[in-house]
């Protein structure tokens, strides 16, 4: 297996010196051309001094955030061809090791160039005049990669389960968004008739690694600027985790299972389409809240019936799929109705 | 040895194969042969473990196929369209099976310079021919026990195909490997294959020794006085095709039997003329029910 591990990361040098030196260039632009802080005059309403800018953490943690996107699409997409079917399971290689080798390349294609990047900007930034404390750009670094694997196994356990590049990349929207849709609906039911915002709030977006990432970015933030006391709460840290466990664990279960005559057909998994069209669609409808009218209903048909399009590349598609879009769309009603 | 036993596959609700079973045996060729669709493809993807068959059993060397490294490693399958990715060259494709084969990288680079390949040049550039010759020479330089060829001879030209049949021989004779080829080539399949099987309505309705069943077929030319029916014949022939008065008969049993039948209809002249694999062929699925 170090032998076909080290061809796939040959294979990959040029991509990854591609995707460092975006990544580094992006960063070092952005840290090296931002106002890292400025002098106030003093006011009727403020004091004057130095107020200290953006710390420009957020530009390398949404450029790590769009890598474990990417990348997935990059080492995964091989099953999705006939040929590369044919190619890859024909190998003397287990699916399970086969899987490995292009998750573990598959990661050092997301966070070498997250690391260089995040090296030469936050260096530039350590040149520069600045008051923020550099000290909690370190934490900030290990944040990204515990955020980043969290991030990347949801990507790559939702892109593996598709047979076509297009359904794995709708397939990653899905399980990504879904913790929010359906911690929001959660919170729409409990809430609604307390006086306390219920839907979609921020605190709803602690159910997925990405919303996580955004949080712990923002506190790291504060943390840099200096800018008063910041608590992060476990949550957003165990969050991210179970969802690292549980996306490496189905990616490796459910690769023993992968078939090579599924490549290129229709993504029939029970992690995609099947199960997300009905459950979007209740969810959507469920969320509509006291804005419940049946214009969103209708509008949120059609989208379920444009992703049965997509799913069953069929404008005729037959009376289960009906069936499916109907059930989503009974249950959403019945949800919304129920806690109204 | 590979042995396929009892095995079906479906795709989805269709199903592809039904109680297909066959053997080869080490040190010898085997054409597979079938009308588009018949499932050869499907079944060399069972045989080199892409698939996992519904039932039954493919064994090599006595050990289950299918998630198995050990006995994948014997097998080598060339697919009809093999993978590449945009900008390997065929240096880099040797680069690839390498970490998974005993690669023999002097003779692939023999092969390449005999194919006038250069090594270094992406492999989107070349023609089909030219990328199947690189696959040839990769196949034939991993030196497999098992050589699973899918549409071996698709788009090389007749010296390639000479070379390619050189080379299936000397891997044969050398290592005693043991090579199931499917091709519509059915006279490249002739020049190198001793056995065959036709794979028809799912399942290998007709296998055996190539030259002991060409042996068995008998084809004859025959002018009647008047134009005659193939029921006239008056016994059971694989192929009739009549232009005017001469006959041309394919038939199974013993030549002479059949001469003496002809002759009984008091034709102007009666010879018998060699059959070929592929006429072989034509004949069997003619007598299936195609092409009536």
């Amino acid at each position: 297996m170090m032998r076909y591990f080290r061809y796939e990361l040959k294979k990959n040098l040029l991509t990854l010196g591609l995707l460092t030196a975006i990544c580094a260039i992006v960063y070092v632009v952005a840290t090296s051309t931002s106002e890292l802080f400025y002098f106030r005059e003093q006011s009727a309403y403020y004091p004057g001094g130095i107020v200290v800018r953006d710390s420009q953490i957020s530009v390398i943690y949404v450029m790590l955030g769009i890598l474990c996107f990417v990348v997935p699409v990059l080492m995964y997409s091989f099953k999705m061809s006939r040929r590369g079917a044919d190619a890859f399971y024909s190998l003397p290689v287990k699916r399970e090791k086969l899987y490995l080798v292009k998750t573990l390349v598959g990661l050092i294609l997301v966070f070498v160039p997250y690391t260089v990047a995040y090296v030469l900007g936050v260096s530039v930034i350590c040149f520069r005049e600045n008051y923020f404390d550099l000290i909690w750009y370190l934490p900030g670094y290990f944040g990204g990669i515990f955020f980043g694997i969290g991030i990347y196994a949801l990507s790559a356990f939702a892109f593996a389960r598709a047979n076509r590049i297009v359904d794995g990349v709708i397939f990653m929207v899905f399980w990504h968004l879904l913790g929010l849709l359906l911690l929001a609906a959660i919170n729409e039911a409990v809430y609604r008739h307390s006086g306390r915002p219920g839907g979609l709030t921020g605190e709803t977006l602690k159910a997925i690694p990405a919303g996580c990432f955004g949080l712990f970015g923002s506190k790291m933030d504060s943390l840099i600027r200096g800018s008063g006391n910041v608590t992060f709460g476990a949550a957003i840290f165990l969050v991210p985790l179970a969802y690292a466990v549980a996306g490496f664990a189905l990616l490796f279960l459910l690769a023993r299972r992968d078939r090579g005559e599924d490549a290129e057909q229709n993504s029939d998994s029970w992690f995609g389409y099947r199960l997300m069209i009905p459950l979007y669609t209740a969810l959507s409808i469920a969320l509509l809240g006291d804005t419940f009218l049946y214009i969103y209903v209708a509008l949120i048909a059609v989208g379920a019936i444009v992703l049965t399009v997509v799913y069953t590349r069929k404008v005729l598609f037959s009376w289960k799929y009906w069936l499916m879009i109907g059930a989503g769309i009974l249950v959403g009603v019945a949800l919304n109705l129920w806690v109204v | 040895m590979i042995e396929i036993a009892g095995i079906y596959k479906k795709y989805g609700n269709k199903s592809v194969l039904e109680n297909v079973n066959l053997t080869v045996g080490n040190g010898s060729v085997f054409g597979l042969v079938g009308i588009n669709g018949a499932g050869k493809s499907t079944l060399l993807r069972l045989a080199a473990g892409v698939l996992r068959p519904d039932e039954g059993s493919i064994l090599v060397d006595g050990e289950p196929v299918y998630e198995n490294e050990g006995a994948k490693r014997k097998i080598f399958f060339l697919p009809d369209d093999p993978y590449y990715t945009p900008n390997i060259s065929g240096k880099g494709l040797a680069d690839m099976y390498r970490a998974f084969y005993d690669f023999d990288a002097e003779a692939y680079g023999e092969y390449l310079e005999r194919f006038k390949l250069s090594p270094k040049v992406p492999i989107r550039n070349f023609s089909k021919g030219m990328k199947r010759q690189v696959f040839v020479s990769l196949a034939l330089a991993i030196r497999p026990e098992y050589l699973l060829l899918d549409e071996a001879f698709d788009g090389l030209d007749p010296l390639a195909r000479l070379l390619f049949k050189r080379g299936l021989a000397d891997l044969v004779a050398d290592k005693k490997s043991a090579v199931i080829i499917s091709s519509h080539s059915l006279r490249e399949l002739e020049d190198i294959s001793d056995s065959y099987g036709l794979l028809d309505h799912r399942t290998i309705t007709c296998s055996g020794d190539l030259e002991k069943d060409l042996d068995k077929i008998h084809k004859f030319q025959a002018a009647f006085e008047v134009p005659v029916t193939r029921e006239q014949l008056g016994f059971e022939v694989m192929s009739f095709r009549c232009t005017g008065r001469v006959a041309q008969i394919v038939a199974k049993g013993n030549a002479d039997e059949i001469s003496a039948r002809l002759n009984a209809l008091h034709p102007l002249f009666v010879e018998e003329i060699p059959v070929d694999f592929e006429e072989m062929f034509v004949s069997e699925v003619e007598s299936r029910g195609y092409l009536q």
